[in-house]
């Protein structure tokens, strides 16, 4: 049986990845991340002098480091997917690497968060920061639930590494790890790229 | 199986959302809460006016917090249904249900405190009202504990037709995360994460909204295919 159609009729009528109920949490959380990045964008340009002279203060090679990381998670997650889907035994490895990946943008946040908190520039000591620590944090809390959700999806293969749960699962849980992915470019376009009036 | 017992216990639930909103708008006037940048004598005043508002709203908060229980144990009966012989999680879900509404009891409480005696110096009241706006936001904190907890619950089931629907599962995850930001209210007293900013306050309020209708429909609707009597395994 081709694990991808999953004894259900679903691929004749065009595929829903995951699961649809899942699609819920995605575009719910998409809506608010919205709202989030509406209000950042009113604050830059009600007061870009001030929000400049912090966000100067932001290290790009470092968000840059972190888009690079999690950028290439997905893609290892994808190919796990795609392991997944030929019956292929490295579905483990490829999730693995996802979650190395995943562990290492976790790595560079503290760093990146703690150089900040040592020069004095913590969660309320400019309205920038504040949007940068909450911002950056609440998409954090996403990535420790997706690693976790990787953690449990690599126990779910067999000794040799093929996948055995069902493939909705792994592919729900790989839309999830591409939405952690596409709010951080979000957040790194915002926050550390772009810039408004003045400061630029 | 005592769909009509059930049935009325789901609607403790709106209930309360009801006795909550009443209090909070009509009778004390903090919905949208005040500022946290009010000055002593504001806040005093604010009190002032509205003291029988208070006063009477610190009792709504306080029965909405006594009257819900139907409704939390009628998810629960639903969440065991799912779980099986070990219910960890909705184990976990019941406790920080408790927890929560002990919160909202004291939120009652301390505008109660801050309405209740006319010649209380300013600060006094202030600072009671203030423990009232806290008590009302911060609890998100434990919120998000109990959605998750839900949300594994019912993204568990294995069942060919599972229990609850799996969106609703997804939801809680969704209002799990979203309500996390009521955490760091004292932190602030302007912007979005202020207490009555649009990420601490109106993005878990309304989300809250969504949940408890949402909950409603939900309950209702495995109530009525009588899922509790549901022997699939």
């Amino acid at each position: 049986m081709n694990p991808a159609t999953d004894g259900n009729e679903t691929a004749l009528r065009g595929h829903i990845p995951g699961e649809p109920g899942l699609w819920v949490l995605i575009f719910g959380d998409l809506l608010v991340f919205g709202v989030l990045f509406v209000t950042y964008a009113v604050s830059l340009v009600g007061d870009p002098d001030a929000m400049g002279l912090s966000q100067q203060k932001l290290s790009r090679g470092l968000g840059l480091a972190n888009t690079i990381l999690l950028l290439t998670s997905s893609w290892f997650i994808a190919h796990a997917v795609n392991a997944a889907r030929r019956g292929s035994p490295r579905a483990r490895r490829l999730i693995l690497a996802a979650l190395a990946l995943g562990t290492a943008f976790v790595g560079v946040k503290v760093v990146e968060w703690g150089g900040h908190i040592g020069h004095g520039d913590t969660l309320n000591s400019s309205s920038f920061f504040t949007f940068y620590f909450m911002y950056t944090g609440i998409h954090l809390l996403h990535v420790l639930i997706g690693l976790g959700v990787l953690t449990w999806l690599a126990r779910q293969c067999d000794s040799s590494g093929a996948w055995t749960g069902p493939f909705a699962v792994l592919e729900g849980s790989a839309v999830f790890w591409h939405l952690v992915d596409l709010l951080w470019v979000m957040l790194f376009a915002l926050l550390y790229l772009l810039r408004h009036g003045a400061a630029a | 199986m005592k769909q009509g017992a059930l049935r009325l216990g789901v609607f403790a639930g709106p209930l309360m959302g009801t006795l909550f909103f009443i209090a909070m708008w009509p009778l004390m006037h903090i919905f949208p809460p005040y500022s946290p940048t009010l000055g002593v004598e504001e806040v005093a005043a604010h009190v002032q006016e509205n003291r029988t508002g208070f006063l009477v709203g610190g009792i709504l908060l306080m029965t909405a917090a006594s009257i819900v229980w139907p409704f939390i144990t009628v998810i629960v009966l639903f969440l065991k249904k799912i779980e099986g012989e070990v219910p960890i999680w909705t184990t976990v879900t019941a406790l920080v249900f408790t927890f929560g509404q002990f919160t909202v009891f004291l939120c009652g409480l301390a505008f109660t405190m801050a309405a209740f005696r006319p010649d209380a110096s300013l600060e006094m009241v202030r600072t009671w009202s203030d423990l009232g706006m806290f008590l009302l936001v911060i609890p998100a904190i434990p919120g998000t504990t109990q959605y998750l907890a839900t949300g594994a619950v019912i993204l568990q089931d294995r069942r060919a037709r599972p229990i609850l629907p799996r969106w609703y599962g997804y939801l809680n995850i969704w209002v799990g995360i979203l309500s996390a930001p009521g955490a760091v209210v004292g932190l602030f007293k302007i912007g979005p994460f202020a207490w009555n900013g649009i990420a601490a306050f109106w993005i878990p309020a309304i989300v809250f909204g969504v949940w408890i209708t949402a909950t409603q429909f939900t309950l209702l609707a495995a109530i009525k295919r009588n899922a509790l009597a549901d022997d699939q395994q």
